[in-house]
């Protein structure tokens, strides 16, 4: 590691997990100074056409780090929001080491879904009317009772 | 980023607070007002209907002027003397509103009928002979009685929305995932004490667009109003400006347009209204959910019903003075098409969320959005056109 | 395309920095302490207006002012408890910095700026109008400029043809801002109007 710098090392190098699965790494810092303390935060910030969100899902604090070190952390995934792209609108998880006051930073991005791939609805999905009733067993199922006018 | 992030989120908070004493405001001055220059007047308008007519001697009639900074008022001063069950009372006013406006012309028409008038009549509560009022039904001087609606309308509007938006669900950091809202909730539930039975789904109140444009087309074609009253007046001296009167065409087309809108809000007004009703307050992804659709009112008048789901992404923008949001459509899947009027009258459907798509999601400027949506063809008259939001969560959520 | 790799992302149009042409920066820090730090950057929309003022804000910070930022728009308006907040923090020397100062009322904007010149150290406002504040620089933009900001934005991606920009230029009447979302949407449902 360079003098001045910060890193994250998520175990087997994994960067794609289920939600609500706990993920485990080590922080490592090799910095100019003794910082008071660093963070390291789990966020997801949006991207694409409309102004950036974000939020802050859990903050892990270290403090006293001392200018050079490493410590393990562990913290659990939330269940969502998903990692996602669509046309107009990403997801994107991140997670962030960063001095507590400083403005030295690092981030890794994670994927955060059911399939540890990134959800992507870039193109219009539509069932067709003969399609459509795959997924809607619309009155048309024997085991469906269809309260309706037709009994 | 993670520092900006708190800013924001604290900012965001000061900026709720910010905008609900502003709409507050709004709100309360508009009201004060429309009591005082609408409703108040209306009803005794309304309450006078019932008031005793009685001869009476005009004492005094003038019309007052009242000078301002940038014009003159006027208003119109008419002393007069009745009996009443044998005792004689005076009073001052005119009507229900009076109040001092320009125009002198009809005003000074009004007070010379009344001075030449040899047998006037009031009108007189029986339940307080001492109030007593000259002309007692509605007239053109009741428009300026809308004038601080739309303020009220607008502050009690954007009042209720920030209330409404105010705490997001916050168990467990969800935060972005919108909770489900069912009709006749008096309050935001919390996402982990929802019921799990069948929930009304709630939809925009037709009602929000028929104030919307009503207040719209008010204050255009308020507006306009001064600008056509002298243009007419110019038409009937015949020093009428053809350049001032074609620059004023696109903005009469204009109020013309917002006029019909208000009408057709108006008309849909009277469309049978959509009751849907979902098996679960919330739906996960890859989960299964039934959904019942009735209508209030006439069904018979839909020729074609169609029944969506649609999956939506929306985007809002905010970069210098400008504010803009784009929308796009990334599932859409029909639960039901139908001609027939039994089946358009209610019934029940099954449908399965796909499990490989996308959960709700909503933030500040992005939003992932669910919805199922009405659509109802009615012949010759505004269609049935309704949208009723659902929570889709993540798979497994509880 | 998804959201996150279409080139005209708003996140990737806001970190362009201003492109100056004529007074760099400090040049034009400069000026803002000789018009006693009291002026207006003017420019139609979508001239670049926020982003310069963002830049000379970061500016300011580094010659260490204080800022206080407050932003107006068609959907923000500056209320009364906004303005209260913003007058109780400010100190002498502290520079406040203005986004849509042309969408307060005359008489909002004659308050604010007396309370600011009596309060504050400075005030530096974005306005589509000129009779607001001195001007401390008029923005414009140009075909030229929105070509290169698109091809810098677009690098490693197919480039749109100069006749098309040309004509996306013309159509937004040199807003630039929604150039880059009209390119945003040719991009995000992969048109073939791009050339390679």
């Amino acid at each position: 590691m360079k003098m001045g710098s910060l890193d994250i090392k998520l175990s087997d190098n994994r960067t794609a997990f289920k939600p609500c699965e706990k993920i485990s790494g080590r922080a490592e810092w090799q910095l100019e100074n003794n910082p008071e303390a660093l963070e390291l935060s789990l966020f997801w910030q949006t991207e694409g056409k409309g102004t950036k969100d974000s939020g802050i899902a859990e903050t892990i604090r270290f403090d006293n780090p001392g200018s050079v070190g490493s410590r393990i952390f562990s913290l659990r995934l939330p269940s969502g929001p998903y990692s996602f792209s669509g046309k107009l609108i990403s997801i994107i998880w991140n997670l962030e080491l960063a001095e507590a006051k400083g403005k030295d930073a690092i981030q890794k991005s994670i994927i955060i879904s059911p399939t540890e791939k990134e959800i992507v609805c870039t193109d219009l999905i539509s069932d067709s009317e003969e399609e459509g009733h795959k997924n809607s067993f619309l009155k048309f199922t024997g085991k469906f009772k269809f309260s309706s006018h037709r009994f | 980023m993670v520092s900006i992030i708190r800013k924001n989120a604290k900012e965001a908070k000061k900026g709720r607070v910010i905008g609900l004493v502003f709409f507050g405001i709004f709100a309360v001055v508009g009201s004060v007002m429309s009591y005082a220059m609408s409703i108040r007047p209306a009803a005794k308008v309304i309450m006078a209907g019932n008031w005793t007519q009685a001869a009476c001697r005009i004492l005094s009639a003038e019309v007052e002027s009242h000078r301002g900074d940038d014009s003159t008022t006027y208003k119109i001063k008419i002393v007069y003397q009745y009996e009443y069950n044998g005792s004689i009372y005076k009073s001052d006013r005119y009507d229900f509103m009076n109040m001092s406006s320009s125009g002198y012309k009809r005003k000074a028409e009004v007070v010379r009928k009344y001075q030449q008038e040899k047998k006037p009549v009031c009108f007189v509560n029986p339940q307080n002979p001492s109030e007593a009022v000259l002309k007692r039904g509605f007239h053109s001087g009741f428009f300026w009685a809308l004038f601080p609606l739309p303020f009220a309308g607008i502050g009690i509007a954007g009042f209720v929305y920030i209330i409404r938006n105010w705490s997001k669900q916050k168990s467990g950091g969800k935060d972005w995932l919108p909770s489900p809202q069912p009709a006749g909730a008096e309050k935001r539930i919390s996402f982990s004490s929802m019921p799990s039975g069948p929930v009304v789904l709630r939809s925009k109140s037709p009602w929000a667009r028929l104030v919307f444009s009503m207040a719209i087309g008010a204050f255009w074609n308020g507006t306009l109003s001064f600008f056509l009253f002298d243009i007419v007046k110019e038409w009937q001296l015949g020093a009428w400006g053809l350049l001032r009167t074609l620059f004023f065409v696109p903005f009469a087309v204009i109020g013309i347009i917002l006029i019909a809108l208000f009408f057709i809000c108006f008309l849909a007004m009277f469309n049978p209204r959509p009751i849907l009703t979902l098996s679960s307050a919330s739906v996960p992804l890859g989960g299964t959910a039934y959904l019942n659709w009735r209508f209030r009112g006439r069904t018979n008048m839909i020729r074609h019903l169609r029944i969506l789901l649609k999956g939506i992404e929306a985007a809002r923008y905010r970069r210098g003075t400008d504010t803009c949001t784009d929308e796009n459509t990334f599932f859409q899947m029909e639960i039901l098409s139908t001609q027939d009027k039994r089946e358009i009258a209610f019934g029940e459907a099954g449908l399965v969320i796909p499990g490989d798509s996308m959960h709700s999601f909503e933030a500040e400027n992005n939003k992932v959005i669910w919805e199922v949506e009405v659509q109802g063809v009615i012949d010759s008259w505004p269609d049935v056109q309704e949208k009723f939001k659902l929570t889709v969560t993540p798979a497994g959520m509880e | 395309m998804k959201a996150r790799d279409n080139p005209f992302s708003a996140g990737r149009t806001e970190s362009l920095s201003y492109r100056h042409n004529g007074m760099s920066k400090n040049g034009l820090l400069l000026k803002f302490r000789q018009l006693d730090y009291k002026a207006a950057i003017i420019g139609p929309k979508g001239s670049g207006k926020t982003t310069l003022l963002e830049e000379l804000k970061r500016g300011l910070e580094d010659n260490g002012f204080i800022i206080h930022c407050v932003f107006v728009n068609d959907e923000k308006p500056l209320s009364k408890d906004a303005r209260k907040n913003l007058f109780a923090r400010l100190k002498k020397g502290d520079i406040v910095i203005l986004d849509g100062a042309d969408l307060l009322s005359k008489q909002e904007w004659r308050r604010f700026k007396s309370k600011i010149v009596k309060c504050a150290g400075g005030l530096l406002i974005t306005s589509h109008r000129q009779d607001l504040l001195a001007t401390l620089i008029e923005c414009s933009t140009s075909p030229e400029l929105f070509s290169e900001l698109a091809s810098h934005l677009a690098v490693g991606e197919s480039h749109p043809s100069e006749e098309l920009l040309n004509k996306i230029y013309a159509e937004h009447k040199g807003n630039i801002r929604n150039c880059f979302r009209h390119l945003y949407d040719m991009y995000a449902d992969k048109q073939p109007a791009v050339n390679k």
